[in-house]
């Protein structure tokens, strides 16, 4: 179970930064997911880590051996593509067995690794097959178990799961985590997809435009983002303009663009400083307009509604300006309908309260 | 006024594969239909039949606006597509992709440019109206390629996954946009998709569609709360199936004994005393509770096997005391169960669903692929 560390790590391309000064330790038998949009720099980290690429400045630790000039062959790493890379003409077996063979294995410990691979990869009955006679998730299946018959203890996994079908996805996403978790593997997985992210990791690490912006559990950068960035990427956030205008031992006071007033837990900021409130969409809940003046009930009108099964999703035009998402889990009919005035109530105690960024929002929430 | 598009008895064979099977579909005027399968399920096939770019057999009939465009080329169909392939001028910016159509149309230089930029906004494109294809990611020139046929004032649209190449949180944010753009033009979208958040975000109906056959369709709120197969329950929403007979018919409920030794209470139903049913619980109906000891039915007793934090929802996998496997899905709180716990699930006998068990059995009537 090998640890990985990533020391002041830059990739320049001519004038073009793809990685900054990226510093990261990746723990024995850890699951980490490199996470951020595209060109953040995730697969340039990604593949300087397997030795594909060879960073500008930095040094790659692995399990305390310095590897940064080491070749990509020595470093005892499996390595999963987004498109297999799978040999056309061989069949699964062979496909599999390529790894251990290469590692000059004898003919029986071949066998053996090839069969726990395909095991638990779930293809003990398609040994014969060859890649034109399988399906998408069977190739993807193939490129998972090929990269675990190699013995190796380290497994990056490149976008790995990014050419099946959303809902094939959302079930091999838990089985990888299990396999990986079953073997004791240290798991590196390249991805821009958040609910994967979620879904398969112990720590996530988001990236943007080649730096890490920040790491942790998926708790922890879902409740307390420490960059507006972030707030947006993971999961579905309101951003809500206000003015700090009171602050107390146990809180403050923010008053939003309408007057209304939210509380929260924030104590840090001054008052009369611009803040931004990021909240998340299941964190309100609408009432009626009744309940205008209790604490946290903030007055708006509904202007869209769409049922998604498991949660109604309301869009709400609050009379502080900001267009809102609100998300109850549904168990029941909708209560509202489109045009009603009606109160949101925030639960605050989940909301993260940023300084209002000098060059405006805008950057902030940028997708890119 | 935005067409109506009616598709009869439609098949489309390619050597022996049927790739689709009597289809039968109406999308009214002004109508947001979303395609919904997985791959390999006739959904682009159809799409490429009402645009004319693929030939259906014989008997197949397609009709827009009441009028049978059987033997009308595409160019002649006035219909808007986006394609997971993009086609842009290469030679012409953003700008000039996008505003050539409305130019073509006689609008003026000034009010085209407008409208594009706004659009561009929309499409979380803005700044990069100067840029020629070539310099733009794949993502962004599916978005400029979708940006393009909106503003064609082709009064149908087909998308074929158009929101598939692209960043997943960019994703996200397009979608509500596309409805909310495709409705203030008032025309009619016929858009296939595999992914059922989409579907369920932007569609008026939804139209599902299995090996080249139509099995279901309705508003989303429809085929949510009624799926007439188990496939459609499970595609839609992750769901849990135990397979056994009915013990005893009630007034408002069905008790049931499980292949498992366990005993559930259904939802009212109509099928008769000692009938082989598979009874469905989606894993969002399914309460988790600290073990309780308690004998009554559909209380399950377990362990969890998994548990993770999925962006404010928590999911478990508790592994039954016979080691079948059931799925929960609830809202994210506080406190959460750690794998390794002893729980009790629970859910109401009214969050039930009742099907005939499958002639060829539980797994083929799931399969996805």
């Amino acid at each position: 179970m090998p640890e990985v560390k990533l020391s002041n790590i830059s990739k320049h391309y001519d004038t073009v930064i793809a990685v900054d000064s990226v510093n990261l330790t990746v723990r024995n038998g850890e699951y980490v997911t490199l996470l951020g949009p595209s060109g953040c720099g995730k697969t340039t980290t990604l593949r300087i880590i397997a030795g594909l690429t060879q960073p500008t400045e930095g040094e790659v630790i692995i399990d305390g051996k310095d590897v940064t000039f080491a070749p990509a062959g020595n470093r005892d790493i499996g390595f999963v593509f987004q498109h297999f890379e799978i040999f056309p003409f061989w069949d699964v077996w062979d496909n599999v067995g390529y790894g251990p063979k290469l590692r000059g294995l004898d003919e029986i410990e071949i066998e053996k690794r090839v069969w726990e691979a395909l095991d638990t990869t779930k293809l003990a009955d398609k040994v014969e097959n060859f890649p034109d006679e399988l399906n998408t998730p069977e190739l993807q299946r193939v490129g998972v178990a090929r990269a675990l018959a190699t013995g190796a203890k380290l497994m990056l996994f490149d976008e790995a799961l990014g050419a099946l079908d959303p809902k094939v996805k959302a079930i091999f996403q838990h089985e990888l985590r299990k396999i990986v978790k079953k073997n004791k593997l240290t798991a590196i997985h390249v991805t821009h997809d958040q609910l994967e992210a979620m879904a398969i990791a112990d720590r996530i690490i988001v990236m943007r435009k080649g730096r890490i912006v920040q790491i942790g559990e998926p708790t922890e950068l879902y409740y307390a983002p420490n960059d507006i960035f972030v707030a947006n990427f993971l999961g579905e956030s309101n951003f809500i303009e206000g003015v700090v205008s009171n602050v107390t031992e146990t809180g403050s006071e923010i008053r939003l663009r309408d007057g209304s007033i939210l509380r929260t837990d924030e104590k840090a900021i001054k008052r009369g400083r611009r803040v931004v409130i990021s909240i998340r969409h299941e964190l309100l809940k609408i009432h009626s307009i009744e309940r205008l003046g209790a604490l946290n009930f903030i007055p708006g009108k509904i202007i869209g509604y769409r049922f998604l099964g498991d949660r109604h999703s309301y869009e709400v035009k609050l009379d502080a300006g900001e267009t809102i998402g609100v998300k109850e889990f549904a168990h029941a009919p909708p209560s509202f309908n489109i045009e009603d005035i009606v109160t949101v109530r925030m639960d605050t105690s989940l909301a993260v309260v940023f300084r209002y960024p000098s060059d405006g929002l805008a950057p902030h929430l940028s997708l890119e | 006024m935005s067409p109506k598009v009616e598709l009869m008895h439609v098949t489309k064979k390619y050597e022996n594969l049927v790739a689709l099977n009597d289809l039968n579909l109406t999308i009214n005027n002004g109508e947001y239909l979303i395609l919904l399968g997985p791959t390999g399920s006739g959904k682009t096939t159809t799409l490429l039949i009402i645009a004319g770019l693929v030939q259906p057999e014989k008997g197949s009939e397609i009709y827009i606006d009441n009028l049978n465009v059987n033997n009308i080329p595409t160019e002649n169909r006035n219909i808007g597509f986006v394609f997971a392939q993009y086609a842009l001028f290469p030679h012409l910016d953003v700008i000039d992709n996008l505003i050539y159509s409305p130019r073509v149309k006689g609008e003026s230089l000034d009010e085209s440019r407008k409208s594009a930029r706004e659009m561009l906004e929309l499409m979380v494109l803005t700044g990069r109206g100067g840029a020629l294809p070539k310099v733009l990611s794949g993502g962004m020139k599916q978005r400029v390629a979708l940006a393009r046929t909106l503003m064609s004032g082709a009064q149908l649209l087909l998308l074929d996954e158009p929101l598939g190449a692209l960043d997943a949180r960019i994703r996200m944010a397009l979608r509500n946009e596309l409805r909310k753009i495709v409705k203030d033009l008032k025309i009619t979208a016929i858009h296939a998709t595999n992914d059922i958040i989409e579907a369920f975000l932007i569609a008026d109906r939804i139209a599902i569609l299995r090996e080249g056959t139509l099995i279901q369709i309705g508003t989303p709120a429809e085929v949510y709360e009624n799926p007439k197969s188990i496939f459609v329950a499970n595609f839609l929403s992750a769901t849990n199936f135990f397979a056994g007979n009915i013990k005893k018919i009630e007034k408002n409920s069905a008790l049931m004994e499980l292949d498992n030794g366990l005993k559930a209470e259904t939802n009212k139903t109509s099928k008769a005393e000692n009938s082989r049913i598979v009874l469905g619980v989606r894993a969002e109906d399914i309460q988790i509770k600290p073990k309780i000891k308690i004998n009554k039915p559909n209380y399950f007793q377990g362990k969890v096997e998994s548990s993770k934090f999925i962006s404010g929802t928590n999911r478990y996998e508790v592994y039954l005391e016979n080691k079948e496997r059931v799925i929960v899905r609830e809202k994210a709180t506080r406190e959460w169960f750690e794998e390794g716990e002893q729980v009790t699930i629970y859910f109401h006998p009214r969050e039930t669903l009742i099907f005939d068990y499958p002639e060829d059995g539980l797994e083929k009537a799931l399969e996805l692929e």
